[in-house]
């Protein structure tokens, strides 16, 4: 029969099925791969900083890349508007994908706002890796960092990532961190945070409004009181402490 | 010890640790780009490529010959088999077949249908003389040459250039003897 056993021949790569993501390689054949790519980057670059940056740019294609694959595969199209959003993303379904595993842990940083971190006890990408000591500080995690930072960036929060090793007590290999900073911007990320609140509080408030007429909403003793525009609500309309209460 | 049995490339492959072919595949996918920016020449693109696949090749052996457990091979048939059979599947987790045998059995031809290396991948117009997987011509130059075997490893179909398969010749040039690191009457 004509036809038949043929492998069906795709002229564009757009029209071929997209995979489901369950088909594996051996973890020396990554490692190898990985290996050749900082051996290579190694003899292009002076400086340790270069060579970090290096890394970092190539895991930024990977990061784009991944987004979009995610995006479409697992999440149904459906993007990411919230902060603590997208790191769950990142720290779940990014790291599960491409390293068999959630992180380890999410936390935020306790000294300045908008500064995460993604703790890791061995990155893949370092199993086999050892660094000598007149490298200093050179983590082959700036790849992982310029990942994360790929997506982040392509989800529209755009953000500084770096990866850094934290020596834990007891334990011989240090743990690897991947501190991700956001951009700042004129404090553009906590605006537009608080543009989203803004907006529920508004919608809430109509809903409200329809429901029990015009009156005033009292929370927890605290009078509020607000325009109930919907289009751009200004956050200066809404005091400050009011608004913690409604995020 | 007890002669240890060769097993098979699924065997192997089920004990061996994986990673997401994803994670691989966008990995490659990067070291592409960097050298087709950094070095911006096609030819020059292929020959880092192969020259990459050489230096895994060369450690990549050691893996294959300490994780499988494959007996010396009696000839070069014998070889491709296994690169074929048990390689290929223990690295990558795709079987290719051989084929295209010549008349004095050194050369043949390897035949893989599927390619965790090229998903999602197309090539533009301007990079249309590019090996996209180049790498594994080296690894396997390279590992042959560890065991004593020259070899020439050529791209004959490549399905980013619209062929149906991925068809690599492989061509034995010569057996070197092993060579030992002293001399017997020192």
């Amino acid at each position: 029969m004509i036809g038949v056993g043929k492998v069906k021949q795709y002229t564009n790569v757009l029209d071929k099925p997209l995979s489901k993501g369950k088909q594996e390689v051996s973890l020396s054949a990554f490692a190898f791969l990985f290996s050749e790519l900082v051996q290579y980057n190694q003899t292009q670059v002076d400086n340790i900083a270069e060579l970090e940056r290096r890394l970092e740019d190539a895991g930024y294609g990977v990061g784009v890349r991944v987004l979009e694959l995610l995006c479409h595969r697992d999440k149904g199209n459906r993007r990411e508007t919230r902060l603590l959003g997208i790191l769950s993303f990142v720290h779940s379904t990014v790291w599960k994908v491409l390293f068999g595993k959630v992180a380890d842990s999410l936390e935020k940083g306790t000294e300045h706002e908008d500064e995460y971190m993604i703790s890791e006890k061995e990155l893949l990408v370092n199993r086999f890796i050892s660094i000598p000591k007149d490298m200093g500080t050179f983590n082959c995690g700036a790849f992982v960092a310029g990942i994360v930072r790929g997506v982040l960036d392509s989800a529209g929060f755009p953000a500084t990532v770096s990866a850094h090793f934290v020596p834990m007590e007891g334990q011989q290999r240090p743990r690897t961190t991947i501190l991700i900073k956001f951009a700042e911007e004129d404090g553009n990320l906590a605006q537009r945070e608080r543009e989203i609140c803004a907006k529920n509080a508004a919608f809430m408030w109509i809903y409200f409004r329809r429901k029990c007429g015009p009156a005033l909403l009292s929370f927890q003793g605290r009078v509020v009181l607000f325009s109930a525009r919907t289009n751009g609500l200004s956050a200066a309309r809404m005091r400050e402490r009011d608004l913690h209460i409604m995020c | 010890m007890a002669p240890l049995v060769p097993r098979s490339g699924d065997a192997v492959f089920a004990n061996v640790e994986r990673v997401n072919a994803e994670l691989f595949t966008l990995t490659y996918g990067a070291i592409v780009r960097q050298l087709l920016t950094d070095l911006e020449e096609v030819e020059e693109v292929n020959k880092q490529l192969d020259q990459m696949g050489y230096n895994i090749g060369i450690r990549l052996i050691d893996e294959f010959l300490a994780k499988s457990n494959v007996s010396r091979c009696v000839d070069f048939k014998e070889t491709t088999e296994v690169i074929a059979k048990v390689g290929f599947k223990m690295f990558l987790g795709v079987t290719a077949s051989v084929t295209n045998w010549d008349a004095d059995g050194t050369s043949c031809s390897l035949v893989l249908e599927d390619n965790p290396l090229v998903d999602f991948v197309e090539l533009p117009d301007t990079c249309q003389g590019l090996y996209y997987c180049n790498i594994l011509s080296g690894v396997i130059r390279g590992a042959l040459e560890m065991v004593s075997m020259k070899t020439e490893v050529n791209w004959v179909r490549d399905m980013l250039r619209g062929d149906d398969a991925y068809e690599l010749r492989v061509k034995l040039l010569k057996q070197v003897p092993e060579e030992y690191p002293y001399k017997d009457d020192e």
